[in-house]
């Protein structure tokens, strides 16, 4: 069953086509252990209350596979305009691109963004739904059109920052 | 959170990184989040704090603090 279904879709097809201008690349990193059969059946059992997630694993698998279908499905509403390139944590190949971009593969699931308007590197940890979903759109189309929302005075002061500086904001879902 | 991609976009040193704060607990525990949103800005020497849904100018402000 589709996640982004009815006015969602509509109102999402129609800003995508409005205002996307440029590939937006989502690099999403998981497991491919995240949906093996074992774990579906573990979800299944913890939702029916007969196990208990000590180590947030059943969480943690749930949250990625959500966050596939979420970032596949925003994929086919603007195929011209966002790609999805899933990288498998339980392969080499997975681990060597997680170092690559400078992660560590142990926060999953995790969204990498790439795109021309991108100078420095924006990412994304756990599942985006609710309000956090909105932002992942508000960040696509911020990366894809170029737009940028800030201040001439803020930018012009940016231009001090000659070492790297990270920005981590917690969020929660609603 | 907008705010913080739109600061990566700008800047190549820039790093913005939005963590869901129930799945990833132990990290939330350590940055001593108790509401959301929490911001943390990190230099290599440096680091400052601030929550809530902050204007621009409060991001710039941390911002510059570290460096």
């Amino acid at each position: 069953m589709a996640i982004i279904s009815g006015e969602d879709l509509e109102f999402l097809s129609e800003r995508f086509e409005a205002e996307l201008k440029s590939d937006v690349q989502l690099r999403f990193f998981t497991r491919a252990s995240f949906s093996s059969p074992e774990a579906l059946a573990k979800a299944a059992a913890a939702q029916a209350n007969q196990v208990e997630d000590d180590t947030g694993e059943i969480f943690t698998a749930e949250a990625a596979r959500v966050t596939g279908q979420i970032l596949a499905e925003l994929a086919t509403i603007a195929p011209d305009y966002i790609q999805v390139e899933t990288l498998d944590l339980d392969s080499s190949e997975g681990q060597a691109a997680a170092q690559s971009v400078g992660l560590d593969g142990e926060m999953l699931p995790a969204i990498v963004y790439t795109n021309e308007n991108l100078k420095g590197r924006s990412r994304y940890f756990g599942l985006p739904s609710g309000y956090e979903f909105g932002s992942l759109v508000e960040n696509i189309v911020d990366l894809s059109s170029g737009a940028l929302a800030l201040k001439p005075g803020t930018l012009q002061k940016l231009t001090e920052v000659r070492q790297p500086v990270s920005i981590m904001v917690f969020v929660t879902p609603t | 959170m907008r705010l913080a991609n739109q600061f990566a976009m700008s800047n190549e040193n820039i790093t913005a990184e939005i963590v869901e704060a129930n799945e990833f607990t132990d990290l939330a525990s350590s940055y001593y989040v108790y509401g959301v949103p929490k911001i943390i800005v990190k230099s290599v020497a440096k680091s400052a704090e601030f929550e809530g849904a902050q204007p621009e100018h409060i991001f710039l402000q941390n911002i510059l603090k570290v460096i």
